[in-house]
């Protein structure tokens, strides 16, 4: 008899105690998911380390988990102002902690607050910022983003409470940070950097423990999984980041497939997403779904940011050289119309190069509203003439153009289509031909191999057009020089003020500059822009000062000052 | 036979190595680097940035080069370091097979315990209903998108499940993806933890097996039913029992055997689409994210090391049909 029930008995026993470890918390929509005194937050990829050496972990969540982990002089509200963090304050010429110097020189002296300490006790001190500066700067340290810090010629620590940085011309934005580099734990870090500088990226994301300076601290790391931090006791605090949180405890999690997280977020089981969780269709979708099923429990916001959709011309192109072909090709396409279908406006239409958000936007610059009479005037008078196919042609030469994007991307390949038919509406025929992301971004780009090319440019807030637009910065056979001008455009005006705007230390002058610059580039328009592009963030509406800041700081800014609803 | 191994095992060599220089070469062949990935979309990067990693990453080193000093480093166990992971792509890889096993290994039983007794029995009661449902079952699976498969089952059982109403099935509402639950405490409740997450994705997966195993049990099983030395069985008055376990089945797991054998290694290469839609660390995933970001070190390992279990299971396969069937002979 005993043996009879032996195996069921096993098998019961298995089920109970599987049902026993169902997630705690009921994971009931709006109800905290983990408890109330924890978020679980969920994103798509997982990092590989958390440096903030110059962002040499390379990908976006890697600074989403620093943010928590490690606090800097500065930081950056959802309203994109900048405040002091460890910094006493935010330097500035007419408190004389901004200072000019001759030669083209200047200085800038940081004051910092005491009381911050690394995660080990230790206390921060200005010794952290000049390490992290030389490491950025190490010969061998594979930094991708030195731009800003080999700008400064030295940085001195009087006491360690204060910085002075000694930069070697003049840089409009040189009160955002000490010197873009980051800020690391010296006496943590020093050794393993000095054993080998080239592998201390790796060495530290796998040999050390990450030690931090935030208001959080790296508690637990399930590799594929997810990533837990702890509130710092000793955290001092700061404006907007208070001391004693609610939320004690973050919980990211790792979730590779866009369909797993909405059923995640439906089932109640994640608190928030960040941006990478949720492409924008697909969020259009689930904030549709949650309307139509009257679920107010979780709220997605799109956010338009500093991400712009374009479409480069290739100048040396014998039709996209000419000025009315190009202004009649943006004539011709109706972007409000496309960003309302496909985008329900939540991804507004772009009128210049810079995204609305940023400080220099022109408001006034050219304009091309959607108007097929006019771009068919404009070929005209460039002396086009419809072929027998109905294809304007010139001199003999079809006016047919290759459109090339990142193939795979389902959103970019609608838009090719709605506008390949838009141009031809006009006479304008468009072979789509799209490439894979390798080839397209590491070949076809640099090289200037394209005629119509789609991609965009992630801005920062203090992005500007240098490297862009001037016209030394052409890359590819036959360029003028290195850097990111892909579509070849030349204008002297426009080169001046690109490179001026960096040293143009009066805000007010750098917006004129700026917009001096749009009204010269929307009247050549070497570039069509299209859309500034919107992240999607969600969160429970019991989450309470969830702030998103559609820029490259990420939602995490203020996790100190979240709470649960009661 | 010890010729014939011997033999065998010394072409492997030539093969392995001329498999590695394909790879390498296909994957350094296509256009864009890593480093032009890393930067692109960052107009703050400058030309000096983009040599300068080249340069690091020794990138800017003939094709060549290159790969002798892959080969070199390969041989002393050190397959490179992953640019995304920040890890030694060996650790990762061994990290993540273990990761996909975790899930491969139970479908694979689960597929092999069902498909069988389905198989024989849909043989020998060939155009019953049973057969029929098996077939249809086998149509099923085959046809079958894992993916698609996948997201029905999290819906069904992450974001519906009904029957949470009765209080004894609560527990039966899974996790909607996912690894592991964070701060489960080590021990029995992590390995309990990790068998909820691993139930949905284990499903889907043996799902394929299952399907294509029922498949082959059954047909290999109908042809040996048919065979002389079943019916000379029947006529001596042995019963159906022993007929079918001792003269039928034997001889029609010999094929089975080697499809087994050659279905291992696919073991170890993960189930791509399903730990995507579980967001399950394996294997398969890691070479999708590795291609697609340009981390060579860790595509080329893992391409590498799949390569060399297929060829060796190959081997396996050729040894167990003379192991099984004593009609083959090896000289």
């Amino acid at each position: 008899m005993r043996s009879h029930w032996r195996w069921p008995s096993l098998l019961l026993a298995v089920v109970f105690m599987l049902g026993s470890t169902t997630l705690v918390g009921a994971q009931q929509p709006g109800r905290p998911a983990s408890g109330p005194n924890t978020v679980v937050l969920f994103t798509q990829q997982e990092p590989s380390c958390f440096q903030p050496v110059a962002d040499a972990c390379q990908l976006y969540v890697s600074t989403v988990i620093s943010t928590l982990i490690f606090a800097d002089a500065v930081g950056l509200t959802e309203q994109w102002k900048y405040f002091p963090v460890i910094a006493q304050k935010i330097p500035n010429l007419k408190d004389g902690d901004w200072k000019l110097l001759p030669g083209n020189k200047m200085q800038v002296t940081w004051k910092l607050k005491k009381g911050f300490t690394w995660h080990d006790g230790k206390p921060v001190t200005a010794q952290d910022w000049i390490w992290a500066w030389r490491v950025n700067l190490h010969p061998d340290y594979p930094s991708a983003g030195r731009d800003v810090a080999e700008r400064v010629e030295n940085i001195l620590a009087p006491d360690p409470y204060t910085l002075v940085v000694q930069w070697k011309k003049k840089y409009a934005f040189a009160n955002i940070s000490v010197a873009s580099s980051g800020v690391i734990p010296k006496h943590a870090t020093e050794k393993l950097f000095r054993a080998n500088p080239g592998k201390f990226d790796q060495a530290w994301a796998v040999d050390a423990p990450t030690v931090g300076n935030g208001p959080y601290v790296l508690k637990e790391w399930q590799k594929g999984s997810s990533i837990t931090v702890e509130y710092y006791p000793k955290w001092p605090g700061a404006d907007f980041m208070p001391v004693n949180p609610t939320v004690k405890r973050i919980t990211y999690r790792f979730i590779s497939d866009t369909n797993t997280i909405i059923a995640n977020i439906l089932s109640g089981a994640a608190d928030a997403n960040d941006e990478t969780a949720i492409p924008f269709i697909q969020g259009l979708e689930l904030e549709q779904r949650l309307a139509r099923e009257g679920r107010r429990d979780y709220l997605l916001t799109a956010e338009p940011g500093l991400v712009w959709e374009h479409i480069d011309m290739n100048l040396d192109n014998v039709h996209l050289g000419i000025k009315n072909v190009r202004q009649a090709l943006l004539a011709a396409i109706n972007r409000e119309e496309l960003v309302q279908q496909l985008f329900q406006g939540k991804q507004p239409v772009s009128h210049t190069f810079l995204p609305t958000k940023h400080y220099g936007y022109n408001p006034n610059a050219k304009k091309y509203p959607f108007d097929p009479a006019q771009a068919r005037r404009l070929l005209a008078e460039a002396g086009y003439t419809p072929g027998p196919d109905g294809i304007l042609q010139r001199g003999g030469q079809r006016l047919s153009l290759t459109f090339v994007t990142t193939a795979g991307n389902r959103t970019r390949e609608s838009v090719q289509q709605i506008l390949q038919a838009q141009w031809k509406a006009v006479g304008v025929e468009v072979r789509i031909q799209n490439q894979p992301a390798r080839t397209y971004f590491g070949d076809a780009l640099p090289n200037r191999r394209f005629e119509l090319a789609m991609y965009a440019w992630v801005f920062s807030p203090a992005s500007d057009c240098e490297g862009l637009y001037t016209g030394d910065t052409i890359p590819g056979p036959g360029g003028t020089g290195e850097g990111q001008n892909y579509p070849g455009y030349k204008n002297d005006e426009v080169t001046r003020i690109c490179h001026a705007v960096p040293e143009e230390l009066d805000e007010a002058k750098r917006v004129q500059l700026l917009r001096r610059a749009q009204d010269i580039w929307n009247e050549d328009l070497p570039v069509l822009p299209l859309y500034v592009r919107s992240d999607y963030t969600g969160h429970k509406t019991t989450l309470q000062n969830w702030k998103p800041t559609g820029s490259n700081t990420p939602p995490t800014w203020n996790a100190t000052a979240w709470r649960w609803a009661r | 036979m010890s010729r014939y191994l011997a033999r065998r095992l010394l072409q492997m060599i030539p093969l392995v190595v001329g498999l590695s220089i394909v790879i390498f070469l296909l994957l350094a062949a296509a256009p864009g680097d890593p480093v032009d990935l890393l930067i692109f979309g960052n107009p703050n990067v400058k030309a000096e940035d983009i040599s300068r990693l080249k340069r690091l990453y020794g990138l800017d080193q003939p094709l060549y080069v290159r790969y002798f000093k892959w080969l070199r480093a390969a041989l002393h166990g050190d397959l490179g370091y992953s640019r995304i992971y920040k890890q030694p792509a060996l650790s990762l890889m061994w990290w993540r097979i273990g990761n996909s096993l975790w899930l491969q290994i139970p479908a694979f039983v689960l597929a092999l315990s069902v498909a069988l007794p389905v198989g024989i029995y849909s043989a020998i009661r060939q155009y019953s209903p049973v057969d029929y449902a098996a077939t249809l079952f086998v149509f099923f699976g085959v046809s079958i998108p894992a993916f698609w498969f996948g997201i029905m089952m999290i819906y069904l059982f992450a974001v519906w499940h009904p029957w949470t109403a009765l209080p004894f099935l609560e527990w039966l509402k899974l996790p909607a993806g996912g690894f592991s639950t964070p701060g489960v405490p080590e021990g029995l409740a992590r390995l309990l933890d990790r068998l909820r997450y691993m139930l949905l994705p284990t499903v889907v997966l043996s799902l394929l097996f299952m399907a294509s195993f029922t498949r082959y049990t059954r047909s290999s099983m109908l042809e040996v039913v048919r065979q002389d030395y079943v019916r000379t069985a029947r006529a001596k008055g042995l019963s159906e029992t022993v007929v079918i376990n001792k003269h039928a089945l034997r001889n029609a797991l010999i094929p089975l055997a080697t499809v087994v054998a050659l279905s291992i290694p696919a073991l170890f290469a993960g189930a791509p689409l399903t730990e995507t839609v579980f967001g399950w660390p394996g294997v398969g995933r890691l070479l999708v994210e590795a291609t697609l970001g340009g981390d060579y070190a860790v595509a080329q390992g893992i391409i590498i090391f799949l390569s060399t279990l297929v060829i060796v299971f190959n081997l396996l396969a050729d040894i167990s049909y003379a192991l099984l069937d004593p009609r083959i002979r090896y000289d």
